[in-house]
């Protein structure tokens, strides 16, 4: 009888903690975009918008009389300005969602590399989270961390109570909606590009169901049935409802702001579902 | 079979008694083709061999025993605790794809470290294993060149190398030598042995049996989705050997040949094909294959060449069928 040398004891490693098996994804993921030119210069793009925002900050802040003199107008940093900075910041949230998620899963699946992943101890949602971790790293870098910057650039330059307590809530309100965002962004990027195989496919399909492609389509249903809540299938303008209520800004639909919120939960739950059910190791055609 | 006792933060102890891998009842349907058939079988540490037939179940009941597909009934235990159930057990296991699964832009280097991660080893450990792996796989060399430009030869190799690299109790090759060169092969094969050695249950799969006779003599046998047999290749060998093989001789003249042949014990018949062809059943192909030259000389007759006809896998396979029915 064989005597076998139990080889495999000697292995005395520390391994990660379960809670951080996603990271090496998102790491991985970002680092096979974020050395290339075009992505610097995009992202170098999105935060030369910021840049001007803050010179916006300072005029609004410390020229508001002359502002309001030559603009006729009362101008404010308020609330509704950080969120009309976000807002502007959509144009990003689109082009960066195409650009680096359309391919995430897709070359997963193209390159039948979803065996070697599941052959290790990792769950689906570890896979989940660590390829929306990816897409999320570039829409925080050109949203909420550049405006949480300009955040702080205002209060240090308007240090008064009076201005703190008009916008003390902006980092905790960015933060959770750019958390929605991500999520409603990513999860249907990552479940159409569980589902497809193309990268064009994938980011037309995205555009569409994101919310961008049913606008014209919505208004044209709403004008011939005079039903507003057909809008509540845009994603995108279901997210502008909610940051729009939440930062007392004015609301672009008549839907009422707890509905938007309630689709976009539903949708980001419906894409979770559909990428559970398309994420397997091994594809099974009958 | 001793117990596995420096494990990770996850991953339990293996019962006693138990064996590293056990399949119970493992069934799996495709709509309404069954793929694996209620497959039972224990195995042991040392190199296996899972031989089939394209298309007998082995890529399936490979998935079902790496886990990376859900038996529709029975369970894989690993380490004597259901894979289905704990996530951390595939820590221990080691897969190498039949199909091409790499990142064509990354390195071999890199696409190890990246693979190890997922291990949950810190990035200092998860290099040091990629070297290892590396050196063992002869592939350091190339270690720093895209994957895409790898031959199909080295593109096997980074397979069995991150399959490897985290020191698993279980590896499960599936085809590893398609597309390898024989020098590839060769020290594939030395490596495989190597891990059986070091105690690692090792499952290869392949429709080669030569090819599996050169790294182990225990083999798994599948047809139709159902272990047709299970055991030591001699005793296989043995079960084939009660059926007559038939065997190709090409001689100067058949019917002298032939009148020669017949009055033997190993021999149960023969047909002249052709004036210079000559087909003989053997019931013991080994005896006869041995003293086949000497009567060749002694009769005047010469031989120019033979084949056995009927020694591959299908045949045995054949007879294996016929010597259940």
């Amino acid at each position: 009888m064989p005597i076998y040398e139990q080889g495999y004891q000697r292995w005395n490693g520390e391994l990660q903690e379960r809670p951080l098996r996603w990271w090496p994804i998102v790491r991985q993921g970002v680092m096979a975009y974020l050395p290339q030119r075009k992505y610097l210069l995009l992202l170098g793009l999105a935060w030369i918008q910021k840049i001007f925002d803050g010179v916006q900050v300072y005029g609004r802040l410390k020229g508001g009389e002359v502002l309001e003199g030559l603009l006729g107008a009362r101008v404010d940093a308020g609330m509704p300005f950080f969120w009309a900075s976000m807002d502007n910041s959509m144009i990003w949230v689109v082009i960066f969602t195409i650009m680096v998620g359309s391919d995430l899963i897709a070359a997963d699946r193209r390159g039948k590399a979803l065996q070697l992943y599941f052959s290790k101890p990792i769950t689906r949602n570890d896979y989940i989270v660590g390829k929306i971790g990816v897409i999320a790293t570039f829409l925080l870098l050109t949203t909420w961390l550049p405006i949480l910057l300009l955040w702080l650039f205002a209060v240090m330059i308007e240090p008064t109570t009076a201005y703190f307590a008009r916008v003390w809530s902006v980092p905790l309100l960015m933060t959770v909606y750019s958390v929605l965002l991500v999520a409603t962004a990513g999860m249907i990027m990552l479940a159409v590009s569980a589902t497809a195989q193309r990268s064009v496919f994938i980011s037309v399909t995205w555009i569409v169901l994101f919310g961008y492609g049913f606008v014209p389509v919505i208004e044209l249903v709403q004008a011939i049935t005079g039903f507003e809540a057909w809008s509540l299938i845009n994603m995108a303008g279901n997210l502008g409802q909610i940051g729009a209520w939440w930062f007392g800004a004015e609301t672009g639909f008549d839907v009422p702001p707890v509905l938007a919120l309630g689709a976009v939960l539903v949708g980001i739950v419906a894409a979770y579902w559909w990428l559970r059910r398309k994420i397997e190791p091994v594809e099974v055609v009958l | 079979m001793s117990v596995p006792t420096t494990m990770g933060p996850e991953t339990p102890v293996m019962r006693p008694g138990t064996a590293v891998l056990e399949c119970d009842a493992l069934t799996r349907w495709y709509g309404q083709v069954i793929g694996v058939n209620s497959v039972s079988c224990t195995v042991h540490p040392g190199v296996t061999g899972l031989l089939g037939l394209n298309g007998a179940g082995k890529s399936t009941l490979f998935k079902l025993m790496a886990g990376q597909l859900k038996p529709s009934k029975g369970r894989v235990l690993l380490l004597g605790h259901d894979l289905a159930h704990d996530i951390g057990l595939y820590r221990w296991i080691g897969f190498c794809p039949e199909q091409d699964a790499l990142y064509e832009s990354m390195t071999g280097r890199e696409m190890l470290v990246y693979l190890l991660r997922l291990h949950g080893l810190s990035p200092r450990e998860a290099g040091a294993r990629a070297e290892g792996a590396l050196v063992r796989t002869h592939l350091i060399d190339d270690a720093d060149r895209p994957v895409g430009g790898y031959s199909k030869g080295m593109r096997q190799k980074i397979k069995l190398a991150q399959a490897m690299a985290h020191d698993p109790a279980v590896i499960f090759l599936d085809e590893p030598f398609n597309g390898m060169d024989p020098v590839s092969r060769h020290e594939s094969m030395a490596l495989i042995r190597e891990l059986g050695a070091e105690g690692k249950c090792v499952l290869v799969s392949s429709h080669i049996l030569h090819e599996v006779e050169q790294m182990t003599s225990t083999i798994l046998l599948i047809q139709n989705g159902r272990i047709l047999a299970e055991g030591n290749v001699s005793d296989i060998r043995d079960l084939v050997e009660r059926h007559p093989h038939r065997i190709a001789i090409e001689t100067d003249d058949a019917r002298a040949l032939a009148a020669i042949l017949i009055g033997a014990e190993d021999v149960l018949g023969v047909r002249v094909e052709a004036p210079t062809r000559l087909i003989v059943e053997s019931n013991h192909p080994r005896l006869f294959f041995g003293r086949l030259p000497e009567v060749a000389l002694d009769g005047g007759v010469p031989i120019r060449g033979y084949v056995t006809e009927d020694d591959d896998l299908k045949s045995l396979f054949e007879y294996l069928v016929e010597d259940g029915s």
